[in-house]
Order: C-alpha cells, then structure tokens, then sequence
C-alpha cells in the first residue's frame, strides 16, 4: 500500500498569550490515505479548527510548532514558506469554511469569484492561463456540479442574492474549482437551518462518492459526522482521545469523553419521560390563571428597503398555560424571535394584543410596563454579547435587583450570592469579567439574572443554541430543575427538533411568520400534519438517526 | 481557572477581589510598554505635569515670571546662570518657560474637559434617543464643525475681549462638536448590542442603561480623544497667544513669549527657541501618550 496521503506525527502547538503559552494540540497522531473520509469530532476550543487550519498553513500567528510533523503526499510541509504554500493552497488542499456569509466577497459576482480562484491557481502552478471563456465555461461546470439551479445564469449573480445554503454550495463549488487531492470542510453545516444542513450533507457525500474526493470534516455534530465519514477522530482539550472507523466508534465508544458526548446528544427519537411539572406548580398556587400568556393576532410588518412591507409575524394567536413549557419551532427567518420580543414589549407590534395574567400589556408604558417586567424575562440566545464586557458578573446578576427593588447594597450582594449558588456556580464569579467565563457559564450566569426577580414567564430564545452538546444538555436538565423550584412557565424557542420533543409540552411551529402546526409536542412529532412540518422532522431525523441508530 | 473554582469561606483579600482589573492592568501596562514611543509620550507628559505642579517653586528667578525687569541682562545667551538666555526685559527664559507649563496645562485641562462635558452627553442623547432629538443636535454640531474651529474661536475672542478665560470659554465652544461626532456613532453601535436589549427587557429605565451600559463602553475612545485633543488644545491656546488674545503679556505663556520673541529673530534665536520646544515637545507627548492609549484601549489590537 501507498503511504497516506496525509500524515499527521505528534504535531504539538503552543500558542503564546499574556498568561504564557498554551498547549492547543498535544502530540497528534493521524493520517489520512487517498479515497477517505475523516470526520473530527470536538467541542469548541478541543483545537480541532487548530488542526485542520495548521494542515493549510494559516495557523494562528502568535502560534509555534513545538514538535512533529505534517507530510502531504510525501513532502513535509511543517513549516513551508509562503511559495511552497501557493502551490498546495486551494489546488491540492482546499477548505470550505463555517459560515458561507462572510467568506464570500459582497463586491463580485459569483462567477468572478470562482474563476478568479481558477486563475490565481493557474499562475501558481505556472501553466498558461486559459482564455476567460474557458474558466466561464468550468465555472458553470462547477455550479451546476454542486446542484445549484440555473448554473449559468448565477454566474452574474452577487453573494447577497443567494441564501444560506445556496452561499454554502457555491463555497464547495469554489474548493473544489482547484481539482484538489485534499478537501478539509471546517463545520460546513453549523450556519445552516435543518433541511438545508442535510441537503449540504448529501451533496457532499455524493461529491466524495462521485470525484473519489479525500475529506476531512470537522464538526462538533456527531450526527453530520455520522452521515458522511467512514473513519473519525474524538477531539478533547487538544488531543485525540479516540479514532477508528466511525461506525465502531458510535457503537463501542472507548475512552469516556466519547461516550459523555455520545449520551449528552439529544435523540429525536425518544419518548421523554415527562415528570407532571406542570400540574404541580398549578397545585401549589391555586389561584394563578390557567392561561398565563395570551397572544391574540399578532403581527408585526417591517418596511424594507424599497419602501414595500415584509410581514415578520402575521396574525398569530397562542396561549401559554401556567407551569407549561410552550415551544416555538422554526427555521431562521420563521419569525420565532420578533415573537418573543413581541411577547415581552421589546418591539412593538404592528397589531394584536398580548395578555399576561389577565392583564393586556399591549398599551403599557412607562412606569406599568416597568412593573410587569419583573414577572416576564427573557433569555438570550447568544450569551457571549448578552453580558455587557464592562460589567463583573455580580453586577450583571445584581442589575435587575438594583432597578427593581430598593434592596441595600449588602441584601443586594447577599442575593446575588444565593442565585450564583442556584445556578451552580461558585460565589467568587462574583469579581470576574464575562471574558473570563465559557459559554455554558455565561448562559448561567444569564439565567440568574432572569430568575433573581422571581418572575412567572421566562421566554428563552434559542438558550443552547450557542453552546456545545454537553453544555447543552447540562443546561436543559438545569432549566427543568429551576423551573420546578421557582414555579416558572416557560417559552422555549429552538430550531433543534430533538431539544423540542424532549423538553416541550405543547409546541407551535412557525415558517414565514405564520403557525402551520400546533398541538401536544408528542402528537406533532408522532402524526404531523402538516407537509412542512413533515419535512422538518424527517430532515432532523436524518442526522439525529445517523448518529443514535448507529450506535444502538 | 483552579482557585475559581474553590468557593472560600473568608472574607476575600483585596488582591482576589480584583484579581482581574489587576490582571488587565498588568497587561496594559505590558503592552504600554512594549511600545517606545508610548513611553516617550508618558515621560513627556508626567515631565510636564510634574513642572506644571511645582515648577513655579523651583525655578531659579521666581520674580521673572510675573515680569520684573532686569536692565542690565537683556537677552544674555544661554549660560551657566540663565539656562535658556534672558529675554528683552531681562527675564530668564528658563523660569517662564517651567512657569508657562501650568497656564498651558490648565488651558489644556479645561477646554478638552469642557468639550467633553458638554459633547459627551450631547453625543449618548442624539445616538440613543434617535428621531428629532438627533436631528437637532447633530444639525448643529455639524453647524459648528463647518466652520474653521481657530476662526471661529478668534471672532468668539474678539467679541468678548482678549484673556485667558476667554480664551479658553472661546476654545471650548470650538471644542465640544468633536465629542459628539465621536461618542454619538459609538453609542449607535453599541445600543444595537444585545446586553442593551436585555437590561431594557428588565425594566431599566433610560437613564440607567446610559449610565451603566453605554457610557463605559464608550470611555476608551474618549479617552485617546481627550489624550491627543490636549495637545491640541495647547496648540490651539499657543495660537491665540501669538496672535495677542490670550493672557496679558507678563504672564508667562508660551503662545505670548514666541510672539514677542518673533521680532528678535534669528539673532537672539532662544527666546523664541525655547518657549517653541516647550509647545512642541507637550503637544509631541500628548499625542504619542494618545497614540499608545489607542493602541491598548482598542479591543481590535487587544489581544487575551
């Protein structure tokens, strides 16, 4: 047999900070041969992107290789110099990147773009350049290769003109335009909606299949994984924890790291085990309204650019019952968060009525919309921006106490402390900044300062969105908890069917600002309805199945 | 992260209180002094502030500085005894160029202090509130931006009649349009954030999420702003001396001394030699000191 065609030997970075240097990879063992697909499994700062980047050359700069090597096809390309790269770059490796918004150039046409790369990979390998026709014609090749509609007529079409998933598949187009040996695809899916993710998949799954591509691809989604690599690598704080056929490693995970993040992903699959929550909190307050939030036609119409109306929601009706867990389903652009800032008064709707306890807040401002504030709050999806940086995380918990009540300074504190108990965390975050905590931390610290006002409605808009799957499960089996404790209603808004289905009593799901389906969230999942509806979770199952079917 | 993680029972020292502004601190000040012409701007500037502090105590000819007249030295070069050479009346340059730092600092002070004092707020109100209100304080910041500041600020002088304070109330007013310009666009983009939105979504009130959310977000610029408009408020003062609308001539204010000194050139070159270097190498440290603040306040070049 032929060496690999990539060869990875105890490849050991450090990268320098203030702090002293920190070891990003320790010692990493792996080749790829001509033909396969590796998949590169980690949660975010496991050094994955590290990795693959280190494969291309674009490490961090403030990086050094303390030791090992890379060989590409027999040539050691550790620490290569800028002329050496421009004859690997993008012609023998080539990377599609995580978000196809900001990699594409707003000022060029698609076209332009994709033969400009054909271009600049001509020069670097010194052969004549072909005509300008001759790239048009391949470029057209290509687009239509990708499965994109009307190859020839995109060509003159701009980035903004495309969606999510087309931007995606022009990104593949503009790898692929290399003929490279090598294609690494940093979390190709992450910025996607559901159905578009497993359209991406397919595609480059039948590329791999098609053009006998080698593929690395890396994701913190088992599933995704699952779907396209044969082999796959576990990534943990910078070292490989296991690898071996993907197969074999969904079903006999053997280092514990695995089997964590095998057991933490949400099955779409599974009845959950529903505890009777929500007649409970009802019993211990009696008198509370069985409906709890009301939304009666609401709609909000945004003016757009030209001066025509784009209706974000439209005519929606809904009722939360007290102590429920209301979900809210939908892809981007469905609506589902101008809804919940509808819901709590943070955008005015265009028309409608929002009813809380009884009592229409439509109308409410100042000092009476102050006051029911306190019974409604809201979690944000993404917690690194929800914290203000200048502020510690004491004081961050302690902002609403201080608006709301006239507590003491030292009550203040005193609180503050309890509800960093609450949330699990130690009382000394009290004196740290937002910078110096993860993403499930944040998102805590972010849900302490929602419940330290007692309210009744907590509206939590994508709350693990932004997390990692461990993280994600901790935090959802933490929201069930406060929510037994403190009597809370929620409403629980999230693109991820399988995070629906297991938290959710009823569900609505929204596309293009209107609900198409409502109803019990088991009956939804078991019998939908509707077409949509369908697709949706036949999508989600797709990759939920691909990882949990494999291993069971 | 381990010592985080150990919840303590005591009363917590200062030092892990503040683990973390000190830790930040430190690596400001590491940052700060990496860099050369940082430092050359710090020394300049602390050279500077401290002879504006005590200059007047212990400069060799205390009675110079309010203009006694010495006949019998007038203009007498550089020596062992006038370091800097005496002037037309027999003052020693040296004690009225170490006593013109206090009035230079001073009017450095109060008018980039003004201007933000009036500009600053002006600046949060217009980028928060939006509609009208922005309408009409940027209509007439930008009023004011149309003109030249230093024309401007010489009819504001000539209406109301040559002097330090007036020199000052004038620059002032040229000074603040500055700050709107500045903190309104910054105040635009950070009542976008997400943590403005949540502090409103728990019934904080206007005036608290200015104060508490967009103000210290908005500090750094405005604190490199008010580091180099230092210098160049001294400059701006330095011009309106040499014009003859700053302070009275005995005063010891450099714009005045290399006015005067203008007609004694190039013959007795260090009366106008060294009041210059003194506007010169203040406004230099202002600006280098502005430059460094830039470089480690700006999150772009920050680093962790």
């Amino acid at each position: 047999m032929s060496a690999p065609l990539l060869d990875i030997k105890d490849y050991t970075l450090d990268i320098a900070t203030f702090d002293g240097p920190v070891h990003v990879l320790k010692g990493i063992n792996l080749s790829v041969n001509r033909g396969d697909t590796l998949g590169i499994v980690g949660e975010s700062g496991s050094g994955k992107t590290v990795l693959v980047r280190s494969v291309m050359g674009i490490g961090p700069s403030n990086s050094a290789v303390e030791g090992g090597q890379i060989t590409f096809d027999g040539q050691d390309i550790t620490r290569l110099d800028p002329k050496g790269w421009a004859r690997i770059r993008g012609i023998r490796i080539s990377m599609i990147f995580q978000d196809p918004m900001t990699y594409l150039n707003p000022l060029f046409s698609i076209g332009q773009q994709i033969s400009d790369v054909m271009a600049a990979h001509e020069r670097a390998a010194g052969e004549g350049g072909s005509t300008k026709g001759a790239r048009r014609a391949r470029t057209v090749d290509l687009l239509d290769q990708v499965g994109l509609p009307n190859p020839a007529s995109l060509y003159d079409q701009y980035p903004h003109q495309l969606s999510g998933g087309m931007r995606q598949r022009v990104l593949i187009a503009m790898a692929l335009s290399g003929k490279p040996d090598l294609l690494i695809a940093d979390e190709p899916t992450t910025a996607l909606d559901v159905t578009v993710q497993a359209q991406v998949l397919d595609l480059i799954k039948s590329l791999v299949d098609k053009l006998n591509l080698t593929v690395i691809m890396i994701s913190h989604d088992i599933g995704a994984i699952a779907t396209i690599a044969d082999r796959c690598a576990v990534m943990y704080k910078g070292e490989i924890v296991e690898q071996g056929r993907t197969a074999d490693v969904l079903r006999e995970p053997q280092h514990e790291y695995t089997r964590q993040l095998l057991s933490a992903v949400p099955d779409i699959e599974a009845k959950p085990a529903r505890t009777a929550v929500a007649a409970a909190c009802r019993e211990r307050q009696p008198d509370a309204p069985a409906t709890l939030l009301e939304a009666i036609n609401l709609k909000k119409l945004f003016k757009t650019q030209s001066g025509g109306e784009f209706s974000a929601v439209s005519d929606v009706n809904l009722s939360v019952a007290t102590g429920e867990i209301f979900g809210v389903v939908g892809e981007s652009g469905s609506g589902k968060s101008t809804l919940a800032r509808m819901l709590l008064r943070l955008i005015e709707p265009t028309s409608g009525n929002v009813v809380f306890a009884g009592q229409n807040i439509t109308g409410l401002t100042g000092e009476p919309l102050r006051q029911i504030r306190r019974h409604m709050q809201f979690v944000f999806q993404n917690p690194h921006s929800a914290l203000n940086g200048r502020h510690t995380i004491g004081d961050a918990v302690g902002e609403p106490l201080r608006i709301q009540t006239r507590m003491s300074r030292r009550e203040v504190e005193a609180k503050v402390e309890a509800l960093l108990d609450i949330v699990q965390l130690p009382k000394l975050f009290k004196y740290r900044y937002p910078h110096e905590l993860s993403g499930g931390q944040k998102q805590r610290v972010c849900i302490a300062r929602a419940i330290a006002l007692n309210p009744r409605l907590l509206i939590l808009d994508e709350p693990t969105s932004a997390l990692d799957i461990s993280v994600q499960a901790q935090i959802l089996e933490f929201l069930q908890q406060v929510r037994a404790e403190f009597n809370l209603t929620y409403v629980f808004i999230s693109h991820d069917l399988a995070v629906i289905r297991q938290i959710c009593d009823r569900t609505i799901v929204m596309k293009r600002g209107e609900i198409v389906e409502h109803g019990n969230t088991e009956q939804i999942f078991t019998s939908p309805r509707q077409e949509y509806t369908k697709a949706l979770i036949e999508s989600g199952r797709k990759t939920s199945r691909a990882a949990t079917l494999q291993a069971s | 992260m381990s010592n985080l993680e150990q919840t303590a029972g005591r009363p917590l020292a200062f030092r892990e209180r503040h683990a973390s502004q000190l830790r930040q601190l430190r690596l400001y000040s590491q940052m700060f002094r990496g860099s050369f012409s940082s430092m050359l701007g710090l020394t300049l500037v602390v050279i500077f502030l401290i002879l504006a502090a005590i200059g007047p105590y212990i400069v060799p000819f205390p009675d110079d500085i309010r203009g006694a007249v010495h006949m019998g030295s007038r203009l007498l070069p550089p020596s062992s005894e006038h370091w800097f050479g005496t002037d037309e009346m027999g003052g020693d340059i040296f004690s009225r160029v170490i006593a013109g730092a206090r009035t230079s600092l001073w009017i450095g002070i109060v008018i980039t202090g003004l201007g933000a004092l009036v500009g600053v707020p002006l600046g949060v109100i217009a980028g928060y509130k939006g509609g009208w209100i922005r309408a009409c304080i940027m209509r007439v910041t930008e009023l004011f931006l149309a003109v030249p500041g230093l024309a401007l600020a010489l009819a504001i002088v000539a209406s109301l009649g040559p002097g330090l304070t007036n020199c000052m109330i004038a620059l002032a007013i040229v000074w603040w349009p500055g700050y709107v310009r500045l903190v309104e666009a910054k105040t635009l983009s950070i009542k976008e954030e997400l943590f403005v939105e949540s502090a409103r979504s728990i019934g904080a009130r206007t005036p608290w999420i200015l104060w508490h959310h967009i103000l210290p977000n908005c500090m750094s610029p405005i604190i490199v702003k008010m580091s180099m408009d230092m210098g160049m408020a001294i400059l701006a003062a330095a011009g309106l001396g040499f014009i003859g609308l700053g302070a009275p001539p005995p005063a010891p204010e450099w714009g005045a001394m290399v006015s005067v000194a203008r007609s004694y050139m190039p013959d007795w070159w260090w009366y106008s030699f060294f009041p210059g270097a003194a506007i010169f190498l203040t406004v230099l440290g202002f600006n280098l000191l502005g430059d460094g603040l830039r470089d480690i306040l700006d999150p772009r070049s920050r680093t962790r």
